[in-house]
């Protein structure tokens, strides 16, 4: 037996999954316990806002892994359990109102949807879509509906808006920013995006506010007022420190700074993906992504960590890819800032470079898969602007 | 993959199904190099990889080398302990066929299990005299023992005493039954039988017990002999040897998790309290039963243990909130609390507007249509909770004694239990076959964990309770007190069908998921009566977590607490 003897992943999203897998992977030959406040296994996400919301996947596609994987690999998921506190100093773990004692806690809490601060953003008919349990509320709610209104231009507010126009709702997106996408990838970008959205019949009303919801289906945003059968909220998330905040482990900006093997600043405490400030060593800084691909490879890390191996680190730079309607975005990049945006465009497809004092930090690619795979190399090594 | 033509000595295959197990195949594969008074070229060994992704294949080929045993190693053709055994067992009878030996041994084993060095001389000689399959007796290593409570060790006794009485009296005259045990760590047979009964059904596992049954009905007799013999490391959670895991689990847990009421005397529990507890009992038309309850329960809360009464009424037409209100208890009616929801739909949803309305850390429900009712009963509820904290969760469970006209029949009533609950928690969660009455009122459990689950408005609950429990803290996490026995009011069959529905809908929910009661929801009840269809309606709705009331999980935790208060 090599490594930790009793290890508990809090959190069951791809982090937490991929944390027991990379445990298990690395040799971790101790007891693996999984929490999770969810009621269903882990389960992949990104198609949520898109196959699944279209009802082109029934929920048998989403499991990650089947449950006889977790008993063949000896790992015990408690699910509907929320932990309630953390001590890191005996290492126990407080969830479902027992004590869970660790040698090893791997923090997975990921993050959650932000309600909008404005009157009526907390009404329980208002809609978020993170979890499946969210999800399935929301197609459900969509099959019944005719008009929807989505707040919010981030990746979930486009995707969700075009599968649910793809099924036939007639759809109008709210988002505070002029052009969506904007302020993270750029202007040139986001009015692509803008096309392609309104190609699927979404109609966008853009640079407004929302300043409040009534009864959980009217907006009033910008100065108008908007009805529907249902309404979205896709304006972000945040992420869930409280457990270690409390705690005393040390945190910033809500999120637990890690190093690049996911340690924290206690010992036997690591944490991993979207509630964790990182350390990217290719980077050589830290950062906060709250993308799926980086939620697995963090997840793996901190697994591997835990059952010992001092090679496992965080060095790749995140991505993600995209799917608004039938078209596909790849993006690669630190994700943290840019100076320049460079478009280049053929017959069809697109690529933006972004630029940073010179060096490439980032590109976004549609149909070009060439300049996705050479730019995540370039924005890696550090090298200038192609 | 093609294996080289067997050797003309061939006498006997050993198949060995592996799944990451580089830490003990070396032994395994050692301790069938060392196999006494069989020729070298008369045996060969067969490693079938079950998805491994660790050097399971270079430390047995390295033990093999060592101890010079020819070893031949294939990949499994699917998933599953099951599927590589047979792949490798069809192997092993196709070359034992091929060398001209159809009364030729398949043997296999585990690669977590060490055979004793006599193990293929005796399997031979017994086929020599006759046997056609043979099982092994299966130990657990010493340090595995040793790291079992004695309590375990000891019902483990009991039940291979109990096994091995009935392997005795249904084996036919003639076959030796030494023991108990027929499994994969330890079984062999002819070729010409494996192929005589078209070899192993394609399981995933457990397929040791689908190959004795396959014995039974080709009618050819197993040989359990004692002396041919492995050692096994069971360890509890072991990867794929599922059946034996979730043995020794409940083992553990029926020793370690089950109590008689009589280990809680008050004196006990007041001094080992930390929690506030509250008990909250659901009532309809129970005027009958009702005092007798409170006045069990009055005394306990004189004396500190019980913090909290709450009655929830539905709406009885008997008198009853009037007569638990004379007894200076708080009566609310179900309807009243979390008003927000509407007109309670049954007994969940009173137990989830109860858990709503009190503030106790500890909340115990208690059925209160018992006439036999005493304060053992939340003595022992409350029990495992106060003086074990790792208990999140306890069942009661007693002996119900029916009455059929004038003759009392001692195990019988509890006939949804008998005839649903149990059959399907066996088939479906193994884990929660101990549970005696898993369908009794008489349930405690941490407030935590009750407002993380969701509540069946109907019959539904208990099960529904039981299972989320079990997921949300583990079986180590729950407990079982013997509270005696006790009488309920019983029911008219025809009522007990809309029972059982809501039953197996809550649980066919949380086994097979929302698509299973899809069909059924909102749960009509299609009888049959007179010629037509009559439609009886079943509300198998479920009420949210109660932490969930609030709209983001993540928001304060005072929700909850404000909601207690409407």
């Amino acid at each position: 037996m090599t490594g930790t003897r009793r290890l508990v992943i809090v959190g069951g999203g791809p982090t937490g999954l991929s944390a027991a897998r990379g445990y298990r992977d690395a040799g971790g030959g101790g007891d693996v316990t999984l929490l999770t406040p969810e009621r269903d296994l882990p389960y992949q996400r990104p198609p949520l806002s898109k196959e699944y919301l279209r009802g082109h996947a029934g929920e048998e596609e989403l499991p990650l892994e089947s449950p006889g994987w977790y008993a063949e690999h000896g790992i015990a998921v408690r699910l509907g359990t929320e932990a309630t506190a953390l001590d890191p100093g005996a290492r126990v773990v407080t969830a479902g109102g027992v004590p869970v004692p660790f040698d090893v806690c791997v923090l997975a809490t990921g993050a959650q949807p932000a309600p909008l601060p404005v009157p009526g953003g907390d009404d329980p008919r208002v809609l978020h879509l993170r979890s499946l349990a969210s999800a399935r509320t929301l197609r459900e709610r969509a099959g019944a509906a005719h008009r929807a209104i989505v707040i919010g231009a981030g990746f979930i507010g486009c995707e969700a808006a075009a599968s649910l126009a793809m099924r036939g709702v007639a759809v109008t997106l709210v988002a505070q920013e002029d052009v969506p996408h904007a302020p993270r990838l750029g202007d040139p970008a986001g009015r692509r995006i803008q096309a392609w959205l309104e190609e699927h019949g979404v109609s966008l009303v853009l640079g407004a506010a929302v300043e409040a919801i009534e009864d959980g289906a009217r907006v009033r945003a910008g100065g108008r007022e908007l009805e529907a059968d249902l309404v979205l909220v896709a304006g972000g998330v945040r992420p869930c420190a409280g457990l270690a905040e409390a705690a005393g482990v040390r945190c910033a900006d809500g999120r637990v700074v890690v190093d690049e093997h996911m340690h924290s600043s206690h010992p036997g405490i690591l944490a991993a993906g979207d509630v964790a400030r990182a350390f990217n060593a290719a980077a050589g800084r830290h950062l906060a992504v709250e993308h799926w691909g980086e939620a697995l490879a963090m997840g793996e890390v901190a697994g591997r960590t835990a059952a010992g191996d001092r090679g496992a680190a965080w060095a790749q730079a995140p991505g993600f890819w995209s799917t608004i309607g039938e078209r596909t975005l790849k993006y690669a990049a630190w994700g943290d800032g840019f100076d320049t945006a460079r478009l280049e465009e053929d017959g069809n497809g697109f690529t933006v470079w972004y630029g940073r004092g010179g060096a490439c930090v980032g590109v976004l690619a549609h149909e070009r898969d060439e300049d996705y795979e050479r730019g995540r190399e370039l924005v890696e090594r550090g090298a200038p602007m192609p | 993959m093609t294996l080289p033509p067997p050797p003309d000595a061939l006498e006997a295959c050993v198949v060995v199904p592996a799944r990451d197990e580089e830490a003990l195949v070396g032994a395994c594969i050692a301790a069938l190099a060392a196999q006494r008074d069989v020729e070298r070229d008369a045996v060969e060994v067969i490693l079938v990889l079950d998805r491994c992704t660790d050097a399971t294949a270079t430390r047995a080929r390295e033990a093999a080398l060592a101890g010079g045993v020819r070893l031949h190693v294939v990949d499994a053709p699917a998933d599953g302990v099951g599927h590589a055994r047979r792949h490798g067992m069809d192997l092993a009878c196709a070359r034992l066929f091929a060398a001209g030996r159809p009364h030729g041994l398949i043997a296999t084993t585990d690669a977590d299990s060490e055979p004793d060095p006599d193990w293929l001389r005796m399997q031979l000689d017994a086929v020599a005299a006759g046997a056609r399959a043979i099982g092994g007796r299966v130990e657990l290593g010493a340090a595995e023992r040793a790291a079992l409570p004695p309590a375990v060790v000891a019902r483990r006794g009991a039940e291979a005493r109990a096994r091995l009485a009935r392997v005795r009296a249904d084996a036919p005259a003639g076959v030796p039954a030494e023991h108990h045990q027929f499994s994969g760590a330890s079984l062999a047979l002819t070729a010409a039988t494996y192929a005589a009964i078209g070899g192993l059904e394609p399981r995933e596992a457990l397929e040791d017990e689908g190959l004795e049954r396959l014995l039974r009905r080709h009618g050819v007799a197993v040989h359990r002999l004692g002396a041919v013999r492995v050692t096994t490391s069971g360890r509890l959670g072991g990867r794929a040897r599922r059946g034996l895991a979730v043995d020794l689990r409940r083992s553990w847990w029926q020793a370690e998790r089950t109590y008689a009421a009589a280990a809680f005397p008050l004196e006990r529990l007041l001094a080992a309290k930390r929690a506030t507890v509250s008990v909250v009992l659901p009532t309809r038309d129970v005027a009958d039963t009702i005092g007798g309850v409170l006045d069990a329960l009055a005394p306990l809360r004189r004396a500190g243990l019980i913090d909290e009464i709450l009655v929830v009424d539905a709406a009885s037409r008997d008198g009853t909130a009037a007569l638990a209100a004379g007894r200076g208890v708080r009566v609310a009616d179900e309807s009243s609390l979390l008003p927000a929801y509407g007109p309670a739909l049954g007994k969940g949803d009173a137990m989830w507007r109860g858990v709503a309305a009190t503030t106790g850390e500890v909340v115990a429900f208690l059925d209160t249509d018992t006439e036999d009712f005493t304060p053992a009963f939340v003595l022992g509820l409350l029990g495992p909770l106060l003086c074990e904290p790792a208990v999140a969760f306890v069942k009661g469970a007693f002996r119900r004694p029916l009455r059929v006209g004038d003759v009392v029949v001692p195990d019988g009533g509890g006939r949804v239990t008998e005839l649903v609950a149990r059959p399907y928690l066996n088939l479906h969660v193994p884990e929660l076959a101990p549970f005696v009455q898993p369908l009794a009122g008489e349930v405690a459990a941490r407030r935590e964990l009750l407002e993380s689950l969701p509540f069946p408005v109907g019959y539904g609950v208990e099960i529904a309770l039981l299972i989320d429990a079990l997921r949300a803290v583990g079986l180590e996490g729950l407990a079982q007190v013997d509270l005696g026995t006790r009488q309920n009011r019983h029911q008219p069959l025809r009522d007990l069908t809309a029972m059982a529905l809501a039953v197996l809908a809550a649980a066919e929910r949380r086994v097979h998921g929302e698509a299973a009661v899809a069909a059924a929801a909102p749960g009509p009840l299609l009888v049959p009566e007179d010629g037509e269809l009559r439609l009886r309606s079943v509300v198998v709705d479920e009420r949210p977590p109660l932490r969930a009331l609030t709209p983001a999980a993540s928001a304060p935790r005072d929700r909850p607490a404000a909601a207690r208060r409407a």
